[in-house]
């Protein structure tokens, strides 16, 4: 467990170093201070009160730019080190090769927590000017929601750099799966449900093979417990499951975004030869 | 291929890309406390042989140290040292920062870093800034974390100047004596003679034994090729 630590911590200071995380948490700072300003211009414009606006607007945001910083981060992991010939220093030394993989996926995720709680501090302070008691559940929704996202896409970074022999190959493979988990599955979901009649059962089994959506869907789940922004999903969620047991069918996909895209990035770098 | 009790044995390792097969069968021992240095062409797979005994590369056939087998990333991990022919560091770490996470992966207290007084490269420096030499010198520093039984080093005086030689020779001696199994990969095995016990050439795919150190001191030349070949003349004669 010491070699984890080890090398989770060497992966956050290479990070940090190579301005991942400084770079990062400016962009998501801005961007995320930025979208909550024009929320609360908009809230502000219509006489309304509270973050609700804001916070829908910052869970857009953060369901697009963290994923993409964690799909990067993880995409510059282990093909990053393959081709600079570093990985072959780390993985003879003892520990083994899952060492490696937990570890460089902690160090990694560790990195981009500090980058999302830049940004999501930024936007807090800004919120706290107007939030009410009860907007904190909804400042918590997106921040649980954005954390999830963005861990789990890092786990498939890595895997997808497990998997390519460069970086390059790597990043071009992440940014096109950070398109499809943002935009493109959506599409997908959109034309079909009505065509295949999936039902809400198979929207759900839908939703949790898009970690971005499941955060999504997360996030309005804990902003709106009775799910009436999801429409008719939503009420088949909270009849069959309920809050609570949906709650835990969307943290636990995250999960398992993690762990299986871990193990299999570790099963890919087990039969790595360098 | 004699047997060493307690030493690296390999057994009939076979490992080959593609349609090519790179080592046909390679069997060698090294004893504790022996140097020996693993010599051949271009291309012969020497640098292969020592990636599959690492676990940097699978192989066919078998290879244990001290009895037992070395598996990938196994327990015996930590039982070996290894210098890749063209050691790879973080160029945005420093010296000290390299050094202390490869001492924390093998469990090694800073303070028990192998070199000697003024040979490493200032700790505060980025790897990034630093010349070949000062970079083998920290990569040689990492395989000797620990006081591992068994080091596997290619080219390890490779871009290094005469201080860094003497201080290789040193550490490689110093490992022997305290009965640690080393091989030595070189293209020239006279650049190592007055170091190594024995000479072991990879030929085909096989490991066959080479001249002995006298053969090519004597001799002074540094074509290891000619002189074996020049020996299996004289044989055949």
């Amino acid at each position: 467990m010491s070699g984890v630590r080890t090398l989770a911590g060497w992966e956050f200071r290479n990070a940090v170093r190579t301005r991942w995380v400084l770079g990062g948490g400016i962009a998501f700072a801005f961007a995320s201070v930025g979208v909550v300003m024009i929320g609360m211009h908009s809230t502000a414009e219509l006489g309304l009160t509270g973050v609700g606006p804001a916070a829908t607007s910052l869970l857009g945001l953060a369901m697009l730019l963290p994923p993409l910083i964690g799909l990067l981060l993880g995409a510059g992991a282990i093909a990053g080190g393959r081709e600079r010939g570093t990985l072959q220093m780390i993985l003879v030394q003892p520990g083994g090769r899952r060492s490696y993989v937990l570890g460089a996926f902690l160090g990694l995720a560790a990195s981009i927590w500090v980058i999302l709680a830049a940004g999501l501090a930024a936007s807090a302070l800004l919120l706290g000017a107007v939030a009410e008691l009860n907007d904190i559940r909804s400042l918590l929704a997106v921040a649980a929601a954005t954390f999830g996202a963005a861990t789990a896409s890092v786990a498939i970074g890595m895997l997808v750099s497990s998997y390519c022999a460069t970086r390059a190959q790597a990043t071009a493979w992440c940014v096109v799966l950070w398109f499809f988990f943002g935009v493109g599955a959506d599409l997908i979901l959109v034309s079909l449900v009505p065509a295949l009649n999936i039902g809400p059962a198979g929207v759900l089994a839908t939703i949790t093979l898009n970690p971005v959506e499941s955060a999504r869907t997360l996030a309005l789940l804990i902003m709106d417990p009775e799910l009436s922004a999801l429409g008719p999903f939503g009420a088949f969620m909270t009849w069959e499951v309920g809050v609570v047991g949906a709650i835990a069918i969307l943290v636990g996909t995250l999960l398992a975004w993690c762990g299986g895209t871990l193990a299999a990035a570790h099963q890919i770098v087990r039969r790595i030869e360098l | 291929m004699r047997s060493l009790e307690s030493g690296l044995d390999v057994e009939s390792i076979s490992k080959s890309y593609g349609d090519r097969a790179l080592l046909d069968g390679a069997s060698f021992a090294v004893a504790p406390g022996e140097i020996v240095c693993l010599t051949g062409d271009n291309g012969a797979g020497k640098s292969t042989l020592l990636r599959c005994l690492v676990g940097l590369a699978r192989y066919e056939g078998t290879a244990s140290l001290g009895g037992k087998k070395l598996k990938r990333g196994g327990r015996l991990q930590s039982e070996i040292g290894y210098l890749p022919q063209a050691p790879a560091l973080v160029e945005t770490a420093t010296v000290e920062e390299t050094l202390l996470m490869f001492a924390s992966l093998r469990g090694v207290d800073p303070a028990d870093i192998e070199v000697g007084e003024g040979s490493l490269p200032p700790l505060d420096e980025r790897v990034g800034h630093l010349s070949g030499g000062q970079r083998q010198r920290i990569a040689l520093a990492i395989a000797f974390l620990g006081r591992p039984r068994l080091l596997l080093l290619d080219e390890p005086t490779a871009n290094l100047d005469d201080e860094g030689r003497r201080m290789a020779t040193h550490m490689m001696r110093a490992a022997a004596e305290r009965g640690a199994a080393i091989v030595v990969v070189s293209p020239a095995a006279i650049d190592l003679a007055a170091l190594a016990d024995r000479i072991l050439m990879l030929r085909g795919g096989q490991v066959v034994e080479g001249n002995t150190m006298a053969e090519l001191i004597q001799m002074n030349t540094g074509n290891v090729r000619d002189i074996t070949g020049r020996r299996e003349m004289e044989a055949t004669s």
